[in-house]
C-alpha cells in the first residue's frame, strides 16, 4: 500500500508547497494602488501585525458579524490546528512532548472538529442567504473534510491501525525506500483525502488565511499626515 | 426575511449618452467586441490591484456580509448581498482566469459573460454606494466597492458609462464644480449670503473667493453654495474663519471638493479632478489648503490627494496638508479661541449620522478614532440635547445614507429610499425615545439625499443639519478675544 500511498502524498505535498509559494507570488506581484486601510486602523506597522495576529487567533470580525458562524468556524479552526498537530505524533516515538499532552483530548478535538463542519454545512444548507451564494465546490470543500476527519476519527477510536508502522512509514517517506503498511481502505482513504486537500488548498477558496494577510484594507496602517 | 431574487433588476441609472461618453474619453456607444474587451480589462485590474485579486482569490462565501448591506436589508434583492455582487464579476474572473473555472466550471461558479450578465454588471454595480459597511464585517476585510469600481470604469471603457457621474465629471472639467455654476454666479451668491448674514446676525462676515495671498484654501462641495441645509454648513465655516481671525479663500476654479473620478473608478480623472485643486492653490499663493463637509472629498484629500498630485510642498508643512474645516473648528475651540454656547440651540435636539466615507476611509484630528470625537465633541458642545442612534448604525459599522457612490440619481429614486430604510428606522427610534428633532451630517451627499427622502419616511425636508450650521448658531460672534 505504501507504494501508492507514498508517492501520491509526496505530490500532494510538493503541490501544496509549490502552490503556496505561486500564490504568494502572484498577490505580491499586484501592486497596491491607494490607501485603502479600514479606518480606525493602526498607525504603524507593529500595531497593524498587533491587530492581524488577533484577527488571526480570535476571528474577531467574525464575531461581530454573525456569531453562529464564528462558533463553527472558530471551533472547526482550532480543533483543525489541534488536530495537525496530533498527526506529530508519527514524526517519532515516543511522541513529541506537545503532542503527548495534548493525545489524551484527542476524541473531544475530533468531535470538535467534526460539529464546526457539520454546523457550517448546515448553515450553508439551511440559511438561505448563504445557500444563494454557494457553488458545488463550497459543498465539496466541506464533505471532502468531513470525509478525511471521519475517517481519520474511526481510525483513531479502533485498533485497525498499527502506530508503530505510520510511523515508520512517515520517518521514511522522504527516503528511496518506503517502509510498508499492512493494507488498510480506511488509512487509504484518509491519506487520499489528505491529498486532495492538499492539492486543492493553494487554488482554492481555502487559502483564504493566508490572503488575509495581504489584503490592503487591512494590511495598511491608517494614513499618517504631516 | 427571505430573499427576494430580481427584487431590484429594473433600478438602473440611466446610461452615458455618446457625447457624455466622448467627452471623458469614452467609446460613445457599447462596441462591437465588449465580451472580448470586458474579459481583456478585468484581467487587467485584477493583476493590476492587490485588493482587487484579494477580492477575487479570498472570498471563502461565509455569508457574513449577506445582511450588512443598506440595499439589501431594504431590498432583499440578493445580488445586494455584498458577496453576490462581488460574484457578479469573480464568476467572470473566475472562468477566464483561474485553473477550475476554465475546466470545471460548474464546481465553482465560473460563467461565461453574456448580454444578460453585462447588464446585471451594470445594475448592480449601480446599486452600490461604495460606503465599505460590508467590508467592516468581511472576516479577510474584501471591500466591496474595490469591484464596484473597478466594474464602473471597465463598463465605462466599454461604452456603458452612468450619465450622471459622467455629466458631474464633464462639469467639473468645464466649469469647476459638479453643478457648472460659472463663477460670476458664485460670486453673486456669496455676495448674497455676506448681506444676509449681516442682517441675521450683525456682524459683517465675508464670503471671499479668488482672493490671492490668503492664508486657507477652503475647498468645498458646490453644493454648500446654494443647497439647504449645505449651504447653512458654509456660513458656519465662515463664522468660525471669522471668528479665529484667520485669512481665507474660496477658488471659483476648485469650486469643488467631491471627485467623482472616484466613484466611477477613473485613475486618470479622479487625478484630474484632484490636480485642479492644486492649480488654484498654486495660482492663489495660499499656504493651507482645507476641505469642507463632504466625505468622498475628505476621503480622496487625506488618503490619495499626495499620490495623486505631485509637488504639494509649496504648502505650509506646519499645517495637516490636508486639513479637513472640522479639525480646525475643533482645535480652535479646544484652544478657547472660539466659544460655543449651548443654548443658542436650546430648541434642537439632535442625533449624529456618521458618514460613510469619513467615518470608514479617513480619519479627522491627531487622536484614534478622531472621526468620531470630533464631530461629536462639537455638537455636544453646542447643543445642550445629544442623543445616539444604535451602536450598530454608528461609527465604523454606521449606515450609509442611501444615496453615495454617485448614486444621487432621480432615477434611482426608488432605491435610495430602499436603501434608506435601515437609516431611518434608526432615527425613527432616538425620536420616539428622546424627542429627537434633527440629524447632523458632515457630507454634502448625505445632506442631500436626507432632504430628499425624509418627507417619504414623514419627516420634514430640514430635518438634516450641516455640522457647521449647529456650531455656526451657537458660535459667539460678539465676544473679542
Amino acid at each position: 500500500m505504501s507504494a501508492v500511498l507514498a508517492p501520491l502524498l509526496l505530490i500532494a505535498i510538493a503541490v501544496c508547497i509549490a502552490g503556496i509559494a505561486y500564490r504568494i507570488y502572484n498577490v505580491l506581484q499586484a501592486p497596491v494602488l491607494r490607501h485603502i486601510a479600514i479606518t480606525p486602523a493602526a498607525d504603524s506597522r507593529w500595531g497593524v501585525l498587533w491587530f492581524m495576529l488577533i484577527e488571526t487567533v480570535t476571528f474577531r470580525t467574525l464575531f461581530k458579524a454573525s456569531v453562529p458562524t464564528w462558533i463553527f468556524g472558530w471551533l472547526f479552526h482550532v480543533c483543525l490546528l489541534l488536530t495537525i498537530i496530533i498527526h506529530g505524533r508519527f514524526l517519532s516515538i515516543p511522541a513529541p512532548t506537545i503532542v503527548a499532552w495534548l493525545m489524551p483530548y484527542t476524541s473531544i478535538i475530533s468531535y470538535g472538529l467534526m460539529v464546526g463542519l457539520i454546523g457550517l454545512f448546515v448553515r450553508r444548507l439551511v440559511v438561505d442567504r448563504v445557500r444563494y451564494i454557494s457553488s458545488l465546490s463550497d459543498y465539496m470543500h466541506l464533505i471532502l473534510l468531513l470525509v478525511i476527519a471521519g475517517a481519520g476519527m474511526l481510525l483513531s477510536s479502533s485498533d485497525s491501525v498499527n502506530v508503530y508502522e505510520v510511523t515508520l512509514f512517515v520517518q521514511g517517506l522522504f527516503s528511496t525506500q518506503w517502509p510498508s503498511l499492512t493494507q488498510n481502505y480506511l488509512l487509504a482513504l484518509h491519506v487520499l483525502g489528505a491529498c486532495v486537500l492538499l492539492c486543492v488548498y493553494p487554488f482554492s477558496k481555502l487559502f483564504h488565511g493566508p490572503l488575509m494577510w495581504f489584503n490592503p484594507t487591512r494590511s495598511q496602517p491608517q494614513r499618517p499626515r504631516s | 426575511m427571505s430573499i427576494k431574487p430580481q427584487a431590484t433588476k429594473h433600478i438602473k441609472p440611466h446610461l452615458a449618452n455618446a457625447e457624455q461618453q466622448e467627452a471623458l474619453g469614452f467609446p460613445g456607444q457599447l462596441i462591437d467586441n465588449w465580451q472580448e474587451k470586458v474579459i481583456d480589462l478585468l484581467g487587467e485590474k485584477v493583476n493590476g490591484s492587490r485588493a482587487l485579486q484579494v477580492a477575487m482569490d479570498a472570498c471563502m462565501k461565509c455569508g457574513a456580509c449577506t445582511d450588512k448591506c443598506h440595499y439589501y436589508q431594504g431590498t432583499k434583492d440578493p445580488n445586494n448581498m455584498p458577496v453576490a455582487r462581488q460574484d457578479l464579476m469573480r464568476s467572470v474572473y473566475k472562468r477566464h482566469y483561474t485553473f477550475t473555472g476554465k475546466y470545471l466550471p460548474w464546481l465553482v461558479g465560473a460563467k461565461e459573460l453574456d448580454a444578460d450578465l453585462l447588464q446585471q454588471w451594470y445594475t448592480y454595480f449601480h446599486q452600490c454606494s461604495q460606503c465599505r459597511r460590508c467590508s467592516v464585517y468581511c472576516p479577510v476585510g474584501i471591500d466591496t466597492s474595490e469591484v464596484s469600481m473597478a466594474g464602473r470604469d471597465i463598463l465605462a471603457q466599454v461604452g456603458m458609462g452612468q450619465k450622471y457621474a459622467n455629466q458631474v465629471i464633464g462639469k467639473v472639467a468645464l466649469k469647476g464644480n459638479n453643478l457648472g455654476l460659472p463663477g460670476p454666479a458664485l460670486k453673486d451668491t456669496l455676495l448674497g449670503l455676506e448681506e444676509d448674514v449681516l442682517e441675521d446676525t450683525g456682524v459683517a462676515i465675508r464670503f471671499p473667493i479668488d482672493e490671492a495671498g490668503a492664508d486657507i484654501l477652503l475647498v468645498t462641495p458646490s453644493a454648500d453654495f446654494f443647497a439647504e441645509p449645505h449651504v447653512d454648513g458654509l456660513i458656519g465655516y465662515a463664522k468660525v474663519l471669522h471668528q479665529a481671525g484667520v485669512s481665507w479663500t474660496l477658488s471659483s476654479q476648485a469650486s469643488e471638493a467631491a471627485n467623482f473620478g472616484l466613484f466611477v473608478g477613473s485613475e486618470q480623472h479622479t487625478r484630474e479632478m484632484a490636480l485642479r485643486i492644486k492649480v488654484a492653490a498654486q495660482d492663489l499663493g495660499v499656504k493651507r489648503l482645507v476641505f469642507g463637509e463632504c466625505g468622498h472629498a475628505w476621503r480622496v484629500a487625506q488618503n490619495h490627494l499626495k499620490d495623486l498630485v505631485q509637488g504639494l510642498d509649496f504648502l505650509d508643512a506646519r499645517y495637516p496638508i490636508p486639513q479637513h474645516i472640522a479639525e480646525i473648528t475643533h482645535e480652535l475651540w479646544q484652544q478657547g479661541t472660539i466659544r460655543l454656547d449651548v443654548t443658542k440651540n436650546a430648541q434642537r435636539c439632535i442625533t449624529f449620522h456618521d458618514s460613510c466615507n469619513v467615518a470608514r476611509a479617513s480619519t479627522l484630528g491627531k487622536v484614534k478614532g478622531g472621526q468620531y470625537s470630533i464631530p461629536r465633541d462639537l455638537l455636544k458642545a453646542s447643543c445642550a440635547r445629544y442623543v445616539e442612534m444604535p451602536s450598530h448604525t454608528t461609527q465604523q459599522t454606521t449606515l450609509c445614507c442611501g444615496g453615495g457612490g454617485g448614486l444621487l440619481t432621480d432615477e434611482l429614486m426608488e432605491l435610495r429610499i430602499k436603501g434608506a430604510a435601515a437609516r431611518m428606522n434608526a432615527f425613527d427610534e432616538v425620536i420616539k425615545q428622546h424627542q429627537v428633532t434633527h440629524m447632523v451630517a458632515m457630507c454634502a451627499i448625505c445632506k442631500s439625499q436626507f432632504s430628499t427622502i425624509f418627507p417619504e419616511f414623514g419627516h420634514a425636508f430640514d430635518s438634516v443639519l450641516s455640522l457647521h450650521q449647529v456650531v455656526g448658531d451657537a458660535l459667539d460672534l460678539t465676544s473679542s478675544l
